[in-house]
C-alpha cells in the first residue's frame, strides 16, 4: 500500500476501494492461494494417486482401525470439550463477579497457560502424572494408594492434558460473553423475582451462550486435529486422525493413505467450522468485548448460593490451570533422577546439564531463528493485507478474509504434511526458511485479525484530515496511521512468535536433525522415559512466555 | 495566519456537479456559486448530499460530472493535499498520538515551514483561537468545546483559500454550541477566508450564514440570505425545514387580481408574476409567530384548543372552520388565550408567502 500510492493518487476510500487496493488485494489472493491454499490441495491430490486410485479410501472404509481412530477422535474431542465447558463456566463467572484487582489474578491465571507452550505444559502433566511423578509419590507417601495409579498413556491422561492445553481457549469468550451482559438485566430479574437458580438458567445461559458456543468452537475444532498430547499421554487405543496422518507419513511412507485420512480430518474440522458459521458466524469469534462488569456486590446478592459454588469451583479450575506450570520451577531444582515430589535434595546440576550439552543451544538459536523470519514475515504481510482489506468492499473482500482466517481453521498436522508433500524433494527441505514460511503461515490470522482490530477503532476521518492537512498517502501512514495500529501490529507479533517458538507439529515434518527446534527436542526426549533437563527446559520456557505475556499485558495497557 | 481580514478567501463554483454511489444520486445537479470571504451554510436533512459535496469540495470525493473551480480554477485533477482548503470534521479528526501543537503545527510541517516559523505560528493561532499555553496537551486531555477549537486552528493555521466544516458543533450540548457559534462567526469576520459550512440544524444556519444552501435528495431546493429564506421560500419543503409554519388552502379570484385563503377574512395575496388560471395549485405559508390572535368577532372566528409555555414564548393551538392553525405568541407575563375559548385569528397578506401546493 505504501508502495505506489503517490500523493497524486491518494487512495479512496468510498466508491468500493480504490483500483490500488484491488489489485493489491487479487495480489494478496494469489499469493496466499500459492502459499496455503495450493500444498493443501496438491496433498489431497495425492489420494488419488496412481492405479490404485480409490484403493486408499477402500481401505479406510473397510479397516476397522480407521473406524476406530476417527471413532475415537470425535469421542475425544467431545469429552474435551464437554469437560472445558463445564470447567470454563464457574470460572469465567467468577472473573467477571470479582473486585477488578482479583479479576486481574484470575485473568493473568487463565493467560498464563494460554502464553505457555502446549508442549511444556503437556511434559509438565507428564512429569506429575507419571508412574514415579509427583501425584503419584504424594498418593503412595500418604498411604491414600497402596501401589502407583497408572495415570499416564489412557485415554483420563489424554483428556487432563487436552482440557488443560485449549481451556484458556473456552475461558475467554465466555468471559468476555460475562463482561458484555449488563449487569442492570440481572438486577432487573432479580427485581421481577427470579431466584438466583432462575436468574443463571433464564438470564445468563441464554445471554452467554454465544461465548459458549465460541469457546466450544474453537476447542472442538483444536481437538479433533491435535496432535502433540494424545501422542505423549495417550496410549495405543487413544490414536486419532492426526496420529494416523503422521505414522502413515513418517513410519509407512503411504502418501495416498495419509492423504486420504488428510481429506477426513479437514472435512471434519471444516463441517464443524461450517455448521457453527451456520448457527452464530465467524466474526464473533472476534467480537470486541463491551458492556459492564457485573457489580460484584449485586452477583454476589444476586446468586448468594449460586455464586458460592462458582467460587468453589472456578478456585479448583484455576488452581488445575496453574499447578502444573508452577510445580515444574522446583522440579527443575530436584537432584534424584527419577522424579519426586517434594524433591529430597536441591540442586542446579540439571540447567548446568543443558549449558554442557550442545544440542539445546543449537535448537535454542535454531527456534529463534525461525521465530524471527517468521514474525519479519507474518508481520509485514498480515499488515499489508488488513489495510487492503479494510479498504475493500465486496466478493474481493470476503474472498480475502475468509482465505486469511484459513489456517486458523486448517489442523496443523496437515498444513505440515502439505508443505512437507509438496517440498519433501525440493531444495529447502529441513531449511530453517521453510519452517519459518510454514509457521508464518499459521501466524498470518493472528496478525490479520489484531491488525484489522485496530484500523477498526482507526478513524478513517484521520487519514481524511491529514491528506487534507497536506500529507501524501505515505507520509500519513507513518505519521498518522502507523502509531494508531502500532498495538494491534505488536500484540499480532507477539502471537506470531509465540505461534513459532511452540510449534512441534511443523518442525516434526520440516526440520531435520542438523536444523530440529527447540520443541522438537523437547517432544522427542519426551517420547522416550522423561529426561529431568527437558523441565529445565521447560522452566526456562515458561520464563519466556511470562515474558511475552507481560510484554503483551504491557502493549494493551498503552493508551 | 496573517492579520486580520489580510487572507480573503477565494470563490468555490459548482456547476452541474453529479455524483452517483451505484444508481443512487447522491449529488444530483447541484449548480452553486459561492463568493470570496462569504460564509456559506449547507443545510439538509441527513442524506440530502450536503457532506458527500462538501468531500467533493475537499477532494475526497470525485464527482461523477460536473465542474468544481476554486478562485476560477478546475481543481479536478488537484489532489487533496494540494487544494490549499482546511476542513474541520464532524468528531474533529485530532490526531490521538500528537499533542495539540503537533496537530496544529502538522499542516506547516507538511508544507515545509522551518520548526522556528513554524513554533510562532502555532502560538499566533492557539491565541486566537482563545486557548494559549495549552500546546502541549494531548486531545483527550481537552475538553470538546476545546477539541473543536484545536480542529479549527489547525484547519486555519497555513492560510488556507476556503475552510470547510462538517457539522463541527453536532458533539457538543447547547449552551457551548451558542457560544462556539458566535466564535466561529467573529473569526469569520476577521480572518475572512470562505466557509462552507454542513449542518442539519436549521437555526444554526441561519444565525451563521451570509447564504444557506438548502438540500433535498442532492439536489439544491433553494439558495439565498437567512432572511429571504425564512419569509419566501420557494417550496413547502425549504418552508418547513426552516421552521414552523401552517399552510392554508387558496381560492384564484381572478376580479381581486390574487388569491383568497379558503378560511376566509379579507386578505388578497396578489398572484405571481405570470401565474395564469390552470397553473400548478399553490398554498400559503404563515409562520406562528405571524398569526395574530385578536378577540372574538374581529377577524376570522377560531376557537383555542391548547395552550403551551415554552419560556419566551406560549405556542396557542387553534382551529378555524376545521382547519388547525397555530401561533407564537411573546411571553409578556400574562396566558394570551385560555383552552376552550372563541377568538379571531388576523394576518395580512404581508404575513403569507405562497408555495406550490403538494400534492
Amino acid at each position: 500500500m505504501t508502495a505506489g500510492a503517490e500523493p497524486a493518487a491518494p487512495v479512496r476510500r468510498t466508491g468500493g476501494g480504490g483500483g490500488i487496493a484491488r489489485i493489491l488485494g487479487v495480489a494478496i489472493f494469489a499469493v496466499v492461494f500459492a502459499a496455503f491454499v495450493w500444498p493443501i490441495l496438491s496433498l489431497m491430490g495425492a489420494s488419488l494417486q496412481g492405479g490404485e486410485s480409490l484403493a486408499a479410501y477402500a481401505k479406510l472404509a473397510t479397516s476397522p482401525n480407521y473406524q476406530h481412530a476417527f471413532v475415537n477422535t470425535f469421542v475425544i474431542a467431545g469429552l474435551v470439550t464437554g469437560t472445558a465447558l463445564v470447567a470454563a463456566y464457574p470460572l469465567a463467572y467468577l472473573m467477571a463477579s470479582v473486585p477488578p484487582r482479583a479479576a486481574q489474578i484470575l485473568t493473568f491465571v487463565v493467560l498464563l497457560p494460554f502464553w505457555t507452550s502446549a508442549l511444556v505444559r503437556t511434559a509438565a502433566w507428564m512429569v506429575l502424572l507419571q508412574r514415579n511423578g509427583a501425584v503419584n509419590t504424594v498418593l503412595t507417601g500418604t498411604g491414600i494408594v497402596d501401589e502407583p495409579v497408572a495415570f499416564l498413556y489412557n485415554l483420563p491422561a489424554v483428556i487432563i492434558g487436552m482440557v488443560h492445553v485449549l481451556l484458556p481457549f473456552m475461558v475467554l469468550p465466555l468471559y468476555a460473553a460475562f463482561r458484555a451482559l449488563d449487569g442492570q438485566l440481572l438486577q432487573a430479574a432479580e427485581g421481577l423475582g427470579a431466584g438466583p437458580a432462575t436468574l443463571v438458567r433464564r438470564i445468563i445461559v441464554p445471554l452467554t451462550a454465544p461465548g459458549a458456543a465460541a469457546g466450544a468452537l474453537i476447542v472442538f475444532m483444536s481437538a479433533i486435529g491435535y496432535y502433540i498430547t494424545p501422542s505423549l499421554m495417550g496410549g495405543p487405543r487413544q490414536m486419532m486422525l492426526a496420529q494416523m496422518v503422521s505414522y502413515h507419513m513418517q513410519k509407512q511412507l503411504d502418501w495416498a493413505m495419509a492423504s486420504a485420512l488428510s481429506i477426513v480430518l479437514l472435512g471434519s474440522t471444516l463441517a464443524v467450522f461450517f455448521v457453527f458459521q451456520r448457527f452464530y458466524g465467524f466474526d464473533r469469534l472476534f467480537a470486541s468485548e463491551t458492556g459492564t462488569v457485573i457489580d460484584p456486590r449485586l452477583a454476589r446478592r444476586g446468586g448468594g448460593a449460586a455464586w458460592r459454588v462458582a467460587l468453589v469451583l472456578g478456585l479448583v479450575v484455576a488452581i488445575f490451570l496453574v499447578v502444573p506450570i508452577l510445580v515444574v520451577f522446583p522440579l527443575s531444582f530436584a537432584s534424584s533422577p527419577f522424579i519426586q515430589f517434594p524433591p529430597a535434595e536441591w540442586t542446579t546440576r540439571w540447567y548446568a546439564k543443558l549449558a554442557a550439552d550442545p544440542k539445546w543451544l543449537a535448537a535454542f538459536v535454531s527456534s529463534l531463528r525461525v521465530a524471527v523470519l517468521g514474525v519479519a514475515v507474518a508481520v509485514a504481510f498480515g499488515t499489508l493485507a488488513a489495510i487492503v482489506v479494510s479498504r475493500l468492499r465486496g466478493p474481493l473482500a470476503r474472498t480475502l478474509e475468509v482465505v486469511l482466517l484459513a489456517p486458523l481453521v486448517v489442523p496443523p498436522i496437515i498444513v505440515a504434511i502439505a508443505l512437507y508433500y509438496t517440498h519433501a524433494r525440493g531444495p529447502f527441505m529441513g531449511s530453517h526458511e521453510l519452517l519459518a514460511f510454514g509457521h508464518a503461515l499459521l501466524a498470518l490470522p493472528f496478525v490479520y485479525v489484531t491488525v484489522r482490530a485496530g484500523l477498526r477503532s482507526f478513524d478513517p476521518n484521520l487519514e481524511l484530515a491529514a491528506l487534507g492537512l497536506g500529507a501524501s498517502w505515505p507520509v500519513m501512514f507513518r505519521r498518522v496511521m502507523l502509531p494508531s495500529i502500532l498495538p494491534g501490529i505488536g500484540a499480532g507479533a507477539v502471537f506470531a512468535f509465540i505461534t513459532s517458538f511452540d510449534d512441534v507439529v511443523l518442525a516434526l515434518f520440516l526440520t531435520n536433525a542438523k536444523s530440529r527446534t527447540l520443541p522438537r527436542v523437547i517432544y522427542e526426549g519426551a517420547l522416550d522415559d522423561i529426561d529431568p533437563a527437558i523441565i529445565a527446559v521447560a522452566v526456562i520456557l515458561i520464563l519466556f512466555s511470562l515474558a511475552a505475556l507481560v510484554a503483551s499485558l504491557l502493549i494493551r495497557k498503552r493508551p | 495566519m496573517t492579520e486580520a481580514a489580510a487572507h480573503v478567501g477565494k470563490t468555490v463554483e459548482l456547476v452541474a456537479l453529479n455524483k452517483r454511489f451505484g444508481a443512487v444520486a447522491a449529488v444530483d445537479g447541484v449548480d452553486i456559486v459561492i463568493a470570496a470571504g462569504e460564509f456559506c451554510t449547507l443545510l439538509g436533512p441527513s442524506g440530502s448530499g450536503k457532506t458527500t459535496l462538501l468531500k467533493i469540495i475537499a477532494g475526497y470525493e470525485e464527482a461523477s460530472s460536473g465542474a468544481i473551480r476554486i478562485g476560477g480554477r478546475n481543481v479536478a485533477d488537484i489532489p487533496v493535499a494540494r487544494r490549499n482548503i482546511g476542513m474541520v470534521f464532524q468528531n474533529y479528526a485530532l490526531f490521538p498520538h500528537m499533542t495539540v501543537a503537533e496537530n496544529v503545527a502538522f499542516p506547516l510541517e507538511m508544507r515545509g515551514f522551518p520548526a522556528a516559523e513554524r513554533a510562532r505560528k502555532v502560538e499566533t493561532v492557539l491565541d486566537l483561537i482563545g486557548l494559549p499555553g495549552l500546546g502541549g496537551r494531548l486531545p483527550r486531555q481537552l475538553s470538546g468545546g476545546q477539541q473543536q477549537r484545536v480542529a479549527v486552528a489547525r484547519a486555519l493555521v497555513f492560510d488556507p483559500d476556503i475552510l470547510l466544516m462538517d457539522e463541527p458543533l453536532g458533539a457538543l450540548d447547547k449552551n457551548l454550541r451558542s457560544t462556539m457559534q458566535a466564535e466561529i462567526r467573529a473569526l469569520h469576520r476577521r480572518i475572512g477566508v470562505t466557509v462552507v459550512y454542513v449542518t442539519h440544524d436549521q437555526e444554526e444556519a441561519m444565525n451563521m450564514s451570509d447564504r444557506v444552501v438548502v438540500m433535498n435528495h442532492g439536489r439544491v431546493e433553494q439558495s439565498g440570505p437567512p432572511a429571504a429564506l425564512y419569509d419566501r421560500p420557494a417550496n413547502a419543503f425549504v418552508a418547513r425545514f426552516l421552521g414552523d409554519c401552517t399552510l392554508l388552502a387558496l381560492e384564484p379570484d381572478t376580479q381581486a387580481g390574487g388569491f383568497r385563503p379558503v378560511l376566509g377574512g379579507a386578505v388578497v395575496v396578489p398572484f405571481p408574476p405570470g401565474w395564469q388560471p390552470g397553473a400548478p395549485r399553490m398554498v400559503a405559508g404563515i409562520r406562528p409567530e405571524r398569526l395574530r390572535i385578536v378577540s372574538a368577532g374581529a377577524g376570522i372566528p377560531a376557537r383555542v384548543t391548547d395552550v403551551a409555555f415554552t419560556g419566551p414564548d406560549y405556542r396557542v393551538d387553534l382551529e378555524a372552520r376545521g382547519t388547525a392553525l397555530f401561533a407564537r405568541v411573546p411571553n409578556l407575563g400574562v396566558p394570551p388565550a385560555r383552552v376552550g375559548t372563541a377568538v379571531g385569528v388576523d394576518f395580512g397578506h404581508g404575513d403569507l408567502f405562497l408555495v406550490p401546493a403538494v400534492s
